[in-house]
């Protein structure tokens, strides 16, 4: 099963021309600055708004269809759970809306609700549930119509840091048994490189570059790219704060976690030195300088070896430090400086 | 609390007074031991029966057909729409006399539509709730299409996008979301049918138990038996309190 959203669009305020495409059981990331028009390929997908482009699933054309006649379901940035309904009511919404009977539809809503966790809250309204609930009973209303194309919009951007977390991982759980197409809206990065399987940058309503989360993260092709996307990513397996990664090396994050989990550190975050550095820093490696490209005041290192490595430091530290390709450096990064995400 | 400007708290208390007092001179004025006597007697029981059914079916009436048309005011791109809007707001406007004027022209038995479909509803009671129908459905209408734009439409979206078809994203998500707008619609139009005089006197006529409901019945009365107005009055009155009593929230209370 693909999903192909070739969307073409011009109005005053916004033009769009991107080809997107998502297989069944991945999950496509499209990212891009507030206003790329991110939310609108995911309208035009749903059948919302209107556009000159050609979406198609498994090579059916879905764009004469109303929004009620696709395969497509969708969890919105604001959610709109319908606030005079129940929450097993809301989920139980679009089995209705197939001409499910009320018992069977809210049977099969209650089982959404036990899955995500929110068997207690069935009864209640909307507006009493909390940020990462009600982003929870938006995700299962949507599931439960069991579409063949699921369309996120920003779906972590309403919450608090630790709710942030904690949703993140229900989601990249049910997302990884979610069989069809998936398409993630978001301008979080981290979202992004730790959900998807394949990240679509967008600037301007043009795709800019597209890749796995690695290709992508590590050869930024535009300014923009490089700003949002340069992360370090690993994986690995945690145990406690120490996280064993993938390649064999061992990396100190601030956070204790257990089994597979993503770890990932901000470029500037990275230090280099020409001795082995002494103090706090618990992260330390010798890499060789593989590449060194100028990204807007910074410089940005590349560096291999053990694991692979980028840090911005100033032109003056490139200097300083005598950088150039195939210098071996120490690099250190301090423990708080590294996040750990759940896998 | 800062002290209200004279400018503005003379003029204010006047109008408090201008619109307190004379319901104040009703119930001061009224034949309160007399009221039973009064109010005991057939006519005013058909009258104040008749005013309650056709206002109700007038209401029935309206929200069968106001609120579509509200809907399709608020929702529609239909071309020349702000026209529509305008010609269907011109009953809230009209003088209710010149729209029984217009009713008899149209719906009377040699009327434009009367005469082909052979219509015989002037002077009855029928002809009463077209006519309370006619002044009340555009409170109605404007009432719910406000409502309907103050609505938030992507909620419509997001039952649409799980499959609901049109109807049943009206009937389960709009109309639950409108309701508040809904009610007091029906409310004003309940009200302004009960109240109606100038349209049904003129296309509906005067007809004991047939056509004459309460504020054609206070009329009459004020010429031949003015304690006998002041009483019909006085129910008028009562149930006008209980129809604010109803709003309280929206009105007495306003957020």
């Amino acid at each position: 099963m693909t999903l192909t959203a070739d969307i073409r669009l011009s109005r005053p305020a916004l033009s769009l021309d991107l080809i997107l495409e998502a297989r069944a059981g991945r999950v496509v990331a499209l990212l891009g600055p507030n206003g790329a028009g991110k939310s609108t390929v995911l309208a035009a997908i749903a059948g919302l708004v209107g556009h000159d482009g050609r979406v198609t699933l498994d090579g059916r054309v879905l764009d004469r269809l109303p929004p009620e006649g696709r395969p497509v379901g969708m969890v919105f940035q604001d959610l709109w759970l319908f606030p005079h309904l129940s929450t097993v009511d809301n989920v139980a919404f679009g089995l209705r809306a197939r001409g499910i009977r009320r018992l069977e539809a809210r049977r099969r809503a209650a089982t959404w609700l036990e899955r995500l966790g929110l068997t207690d809250l069935a009864a209640t309204k909307p507006a009493q549930l909390s940020g990462g609930q009600a982003q929870l009973v938006a995700l299962a209303r949507a599931l439960a119509v069991e579409p063949r194309v699921l369309l996120l919009d920003e779906p972590l951007s309403a919450l608090d840091a630790a709710t942030r977390l904690d949703v993140r991982s229900t989601l990249h759980k049910h997302l990884a048994d979610f069989a069809g197409c998936t398409v993630l809206v978001s301008h979080d990065p981290i979202d992004a490189l730790v959900l998807a399987d394949r990240i679509v940058v967008m600037e301007a309503g043009r795709v800019v570059q597209a890749g796995s989360p690695g290709e992508v993260a590590r050869r930024p092709r535009t300014e923009y790219v490089a700003r949002l996307l340069g992360y370090n990513l690993y994986q690995g397996a945690a145990d406690g704060d120490h996280v064993t990664l993938t390649g064999g090396a061992s990396v100190a994050a601030r956070a204790a976690a257990t089994g597979r989990v993503h770890v990932a550190f901000r470029p500037a975050a990275v230090a280099l030195h020409r001795q082995r550095p002494e103090g706090s820093p618990r992260n330390v490696w010798h890499l060789t300088v593989s590449g060194l490209e100028l990204h807007g005041d910074a410089v940005r290192v590349a560096l291999a070896g053990e694991l692979p490595v980028l840090a911005d430091v100033t032109p003056a530290a490139v200097r300083e430090l005598g950088v150039d390709r195939g210098t071996s450096l120490w690099v250190s990064v301090k423990a708080n400086e590294v996040d750990v995400y759940p896998a | 609390m800062r002290r209200a400007p004279a400018a503005l708290f003379v003029p204010a208390a006047i109008a408090a007074a201008f619109l307190v007092l004379p319901v104040v001179g009703l119930l001061i004025r009224a034949p309160w031991r007399g009221l039973p006597r009064l109010l005991g007697t057939a006519e005013v029981f058909d009258a104040l029966r008749l005013s309650l059914a056709t206002a109700s079916l007038a209401t029935v009436l309206s929200l069968l057909l106001g609120v579509p048309l509200a809907w399709v005011l608020a929702r529609t791109a239909l071309p020349g729409r702000w026209l529509l809007r305008a010609l269907v707001t011109v009953p809230l406007v009209l003088p209710p006399v010149v729209g029984g004027v217009a009713l008899l022209l149209v719906l009377g038995r040699n009327g434009v539509i009367g005469a082909p479909l052979g219509l015989s509803l002037p002077f009855t009671t029928a002809g009463v709730v077209v006519a309370e129908a006619f002044v009340a459905m555009p409170f109605l209408v404007i009432t719910v299409e406000g409502s309907l734009r103050a609505a938030d439409r992507r909620y419509e979206e997001a039952a649409s996008t799980l499959g609901a078809s049109r109807w049943m994203v009206f009937r389960r998500i709009t109309v639950p979301m409108v309701r508040p707008g809904i009610v007091a619609g029906t409310v004003l139009c309940w009200s302004r049918a009960l109240g109606e005089f100038g349209a049904t006197i003129t296309f509906a006529g005067s007809f004991p138990g047939v056509t004459r409901t309460m504020p054609l019945a206070v009329y009459l009365a004020l010429e031949t038996d003015p304690q006998a107005a002041v009483a019909l009055s006085l129910v008028l009155l009562v149930v006008s309190v209980l129809v604010l009593a109803g709003l309280r929230d929206r009105w007495l209370f306003p957020r």
